[in-house]
């Protein structure tokens, strides 16, 4: 039997109804894709350029509200926890079907991918000669399948939750984990961990001070699985306080705070923009330094707010977890 | 050596898609236009006059061939930047001068300026100044549908010249006048081109074709450029 919640069914009808633009979308930048050509002054020419104004738009605001749609998707997850047996967060929905895992994954990889469109689109609508039109719409032709893999995710996810069987809930899922990735995740040694994840944070400082794009792109990209993986092992332990609780997902309930919505913003905020630094800097756009600041900004909120956490524990109790 | 160009249409033509089907406006128009130059664009309606000035002004964009402003491809520019063109480069007077009548005639000349975040002041300056060069400061705070058709000319005169543009371009601009307020119109075109403007007018106004400080006048006939005369 299916999981229809009120926002299931919102999540379903407004991916459907985005893919279907999304594929319109996709028709129309073939052949803007094909035949672009800046100079020419034909027939064809002034008809791609009306309908690159058009397409581009339409895909604009399908990934801004794809952006949008993954904070209800996250909510909507932690919703469905009351109504799954055994669940007691996102983690335990997420495990309910094998597509959970991936559709998480496919979303995350999601966001900076239509993220980073939005960025060239938007530097390239700033320029009177639109010099990345057509780059942008090869790029389109090369998002639309994540859309689509996206899209199919949810559906077969929603749709083989039964809400009779029991799933596991988080403190199974990250304690005695049944998959090796996970199992390897909290059983890091946690020096080792904190030891990475500051390393990270102060390479994206040094590439900040150095002003150098690519330094700070390389440096939020390793940062992201490291920022998650310390996460896991050591911070979140420190967050709820518990030694044995791992969950990056609990994080987003209103037992703590939701503090998980403030570090997954942050995160991602920072890492996209030192993303955003490096594509901007690529297209010769003047808000490079600016998204780097951004991205410095956010990465050090993460930080502070993590390790904000150890040190109060230890600061009350004595000792380290 | 080249000459220098205010205006260049190059190989221009326009179709309009109708629920009737197409309709050829421009067919293949050349036309160049030196700084500071006077043009008449004449000829019978429907014969494309209209759609050329609207082409210069960006407001459309061809169907094919293209339209260079002071080297700037303007047929080419994005939505955006067409919209900043107009506001810099070009002052556009209209047939039935499309004032807005629920705004005073102060209101409506410094219309153009607002988008340039000036001060409400300096606003209100500029907009005076150029209405006191066409006789309408006077009329500030009268509401545009309350003014009569020759005040509201003026104002659309200062209107299109309050950003201080470099070109001007007039669509039948003595359309809705009787003849002295036409005269008067004409007076008004002969001070500006005497500023350093490049003004293009297209009229079938006979008042027009024997003016002596004319420096061109182009007959239109069926979208295609039939005739020039200095």
């Amino acid at each position: 039997m299916n999981l229809l919640s009120p926002g299931v069914v919102v999540l379903q009808m407004l991916d459907a109804l985005l893919l279907f633009l999304a594929s319109i979308a996709l028709i129309l930048s073939v052949s803007i894709a094909r035949k672009w050509d800046p100079d020419a002054t034909t027939p064809q020419q002034y008809r791609l350029e009306k309908r690159s104004y058009l397409v581009a738009t339409v895909v604009a605001y399908i990934f801004y509200l794809k952006l949008l749609l993954f904070l209800y998707f996250i909510h909507t997850l932690d919703d469905l926890a009351a109504l799954l047996p055994g669940a007691m967060c996102a983690a335990g929905v997420t495990d309910a079907t094998p597509y959970g895992t991936p559709l998480f994954v496919v979303k995350i990889l999601d966001l900076y991918l239509f993220g980073l469109w939005l960025v060239l689109h938007r530097i390239d609508t700033k320029r009177v000669d639109r010099p990345y039109t057509r780059t942008k719409f090869r790029l389109y032709l090369l998002l639309f399948p994540f859309l689509v893999l996206e899209t199919i995710l949810q559906f077969l996810h929603f749709g083989a939750i039964d809400p009779h069987r029991i799933v596991s809930c988080c403190g199974t899922l990250f304690s005695a984990p049944k998959t090796p990735l996970i199992g390897l995740f909290t059983t890091l040694p946690a020096p080792a961990v904190a030891g990475l994840f500051y390393l990270l944070y102060a390479a994206i400082l040094l590439a900040w001070l150095r002003r150098s794009p690519t330094a700070t792109a390389i440096s939020n990209l390793l940062f992201i699985p490291v920022a998650v993986l310390s996460l896991i092992t050591l911070f979140s332990t420190y967050i709820y306080q518990m030694p044995h609780h791992h969950c990056p997902f609990c994080l987003l309930q209103a037992d703590y705070g939701y503090v998980g919505y403030l570090l997954y913003t942050a995160l991602f905020g920072g890492t996209f923009f030192g993303l955003a630094a490096w594509v901007a800097e690529k297209c010769g756009d003047g808000r490079v330094r600016r998204w780097m600041v951004w991205s410095v900004a956010l990465d050090t909120l993460y930080v502070a707010v993590v390790s904000f956490h150890p040190i109060a524990y230890y600061l009350e109790n004595g000792v380290w977890l | 050596m080249r000459e220098r160009h205010a205006i260049e249409v190059k190989s221009v033509s326009k179709i309009f898609e109708t629920a009737a089907g197409s309709v050829q406006a421009l067919e293949a128009v050349d036309l160049a236009i030196r700084p500071n130059e006077l043009v008449i664009l004449k000829g019978p309606s429907g014969s494309g006059k209209s759609t050329l000035l609207s082409l210069i002004a960006a407001l459309q964009k061809p169907t094919c061939g293209e339209v260079v402003v002071e080297n700037e491809r303007v047929s080419k520019l994005p939505d955006d930047f067409a919209a900043l063109y107009r506001r810099r480069r070009i002052g556009f007077i209209f047939q039935k001068f499309n004032l807005i009548p629920t705004l005073s005639a102060l209101e409506n000349v410094y219309t153009p300026l607002l988008p340039e975040r000036i001060g409400e002041r300096e606003l209100e300056e500029k907009a005076l100044r150029v209405m006191e060069e066409f006789s309408i400061a006077h009329k500030r705070d009268e509401r545009a549908a309350a003014l009569s058709g020759g005040e509201q000319q003026r104002v659309a005169i200062a209107r299109a010249l309050v950003n201080d543009p470099p070109i001007l371009l007039a669509d039948e601009p003595t359309a809705n006048l009787d003849a002295k307020l036409s005269r008067e119109f004409i007076g008004f075109l002969e001070r500006i081109r005497d500023e350093g403007k490049t003004i293009v007018v297209a009229t079938h106004d006979p008042l027009f074709f024997d003016l002596p400080f004319v420096d061109r006048q182009i007959e239109m006939h069926d979208g295609r450029v039939v005739g020039t005369r200095r």
